[in-house]
């Protein structure tokens, strides 16, 4: 039988389909495979260049601007310092009288985001430094005003952060006033969800949350957003916590790595992911 | 297809997903950004047919994964599938609206098997991904691609 070019061609054309539905299959199924590690290195490098170039011309522009706010600046900071002087004499006074010990329990390491990914909104960040610097899978990644998400992976320079407004990221938080500990994920609103709180506990609209510490990853107490609304349905067990996040994702431009080391449940660490 | 076309769209592809990793973000309106890479993919699917759609769409998708937190080999399926049914209809539908429709059911398709995937077992409501992410999104990347096809068409053209 002999078979016509457009049969042949169509054939083809679906079997090479299946075996690229086939080999992104076999990527799922071993996530994050080693033998591409190389590409994705090769990859985040010109993506790095690409934000480096970027931020120059942006940086030229910007420079006639800056330095003129900067003079102006500079006259307010110097009368600030001075006035500030006076408080941290007052602040060592102070901390010796409380027996204060200034006891951080984790080191952090500067980053800039250089790009997100593919994803319709964000989900996740690309940031300018790697493994060289410290950075590894499962360190946790927080800004001034809180938890960001958290590294799932490193090359030497770059790396990649999962954020908060990602489906598959699960926090385990606690309300700050009653110490209830449920977890947060992201259901596509404009607000976080925090689930498993009992019916019974008492959580009001302005309650901030707060991470709960039952974690490898995140260190205990870092701001994750403000109630914005609890409902509870008749039948649920639980209630049905709304959270809008304090970090605006969209606008970040510098982050932290966090390196946090506890002896904490391992089973939350693992119920988290 | 010769190797100057081929070595020319490898290149496009390249500065694409750098383009929609870096400068995309910044067009971003509420939590819609166009797919830049999906509009390329669709302009070489419409030349080379389903072949070069599935091909185009696999080895990008699979290089966006590689720069994102998602599952690898997600971005890799569902842009595999846009990709083979965008080069399905080459020359299936009128010349003037050939691009809009094929890129409007090849991001619908991408969008649907991405959303599809990674919500899987979570309480994720289909209206909301339609209505809120998906149907807007499509518009925004239909606008940026007639754009795009204007512009450039001419230029990213597969010699024959």
């Amino acid at each position: 039988m002999r078979i016509s070019p457009a049969a042949f061609y169509t054939r083809k054309s679906v079997a090479l389909l299946v075996v690229y539905v086939l080999l992104s299959l076999g990527a799922m199924k071993f996530n994050d495979p080693f033998a591409l590690s190389g590409i994705r290195y090769a990859l985040l490098q010109s993506v790095a260049s690409m934000a480096k170039l970027k931020t120059k011309v942006l940086l030229l522009r910007s420079e006639a601007r800056r330095m003129e706010a900067l003079k102006k600046e500079l006259f307010r900071v110097r009368l600030e310092n001075s006035r500030l002087k006076e408080s941290l004499l007052e602040n060592i006074r102070l901390k010796k009288l409380l027996k204060l010990k200034n006891s951080t329990k984790y080191s952090t390491i500067a980053a800039h985001v250089i790009g997100s990914g593919l994803e319709m909104g964000v989900e996740s960040l690309l940031l300018d430094v790697g493994r060289l610097q410290g950075v590894h899978k499962d360190m946790a990644v927080l800004c001034p005003e809180g938890l960001v998400g958290r590294v799932v992976a490193a090359t030497p320079r770059q790396s990649i952060v999962q954020i908060l407004l990602d489906p598959n990221l699960l926090v385990s938080a606690r309300t700050q006033k009653s110490r209830e500990t449920g977890i947060i994920s992201w259901q596509g609103n404009p607000w976080l969800n925090l689930m498993y709180i009992p019916k019974n506990i008492p959580v009001a609209k302005g309650e901030v949350i707060v991470t709960s510490g039952l974690s490898r990853i995140y260190p205990p107490g870092i701001r994750i957003g403000i109630v914005s609304g609890v409902k509870k349905d008749k039948y649920d067990l639980f209630q049905k916590i709304n959270v809008l996040p304090v970090v605006n994702f969209k606008a970040l431009e510098e982050v932290f790595i966090v390196k946090y080391e506890t002896s904490a449940v391992p089973e939350a660490a693992n119920a988290e992911k | 297809m010769p190797k100057s076309s081929l070595i020319k769209f490898i290149l496009v592809f390249a500065v694409t997903l750098i383009l929609q990793i870096t400068i995309i973000p910044y067009l971003q309106i509420a939590n819609w950004k166009p797919d830049l890479l999906l509009i390329m993919v669709v302009i070489f699917a419409l030349q080379t047919g389903p072949s070069g759609g599935s091909s185009a769409g696999f080895f990008t998708g699979l290089a966006g994964d590689l720069a994102s937190a998602h599952l690898v080999g997600l971005g890799a399926l569902s842009r595999t599938v846009s990709g083979y049914l965008a080069g399905a209809l080459k020359g299936k539908l009128r010349e003037r609206s050939q691009f809009i429709i094929t890129l409007f059911l090849a991001g619908f398709m991408n969008d649907f098997i991405f959303y599809s995937i990674t919500t899987l077992g979570k309480d994720f409501s289909w209206k909301l991904i339609f209505f809120i992410y998906i149907i807007p999104n499509l518009f925004y990347t239909v606008l940026l691609g007639l754009g795009i096809y204007y512009t450039l068409g001419n230029w990213l053209t597969v010699e024959a």
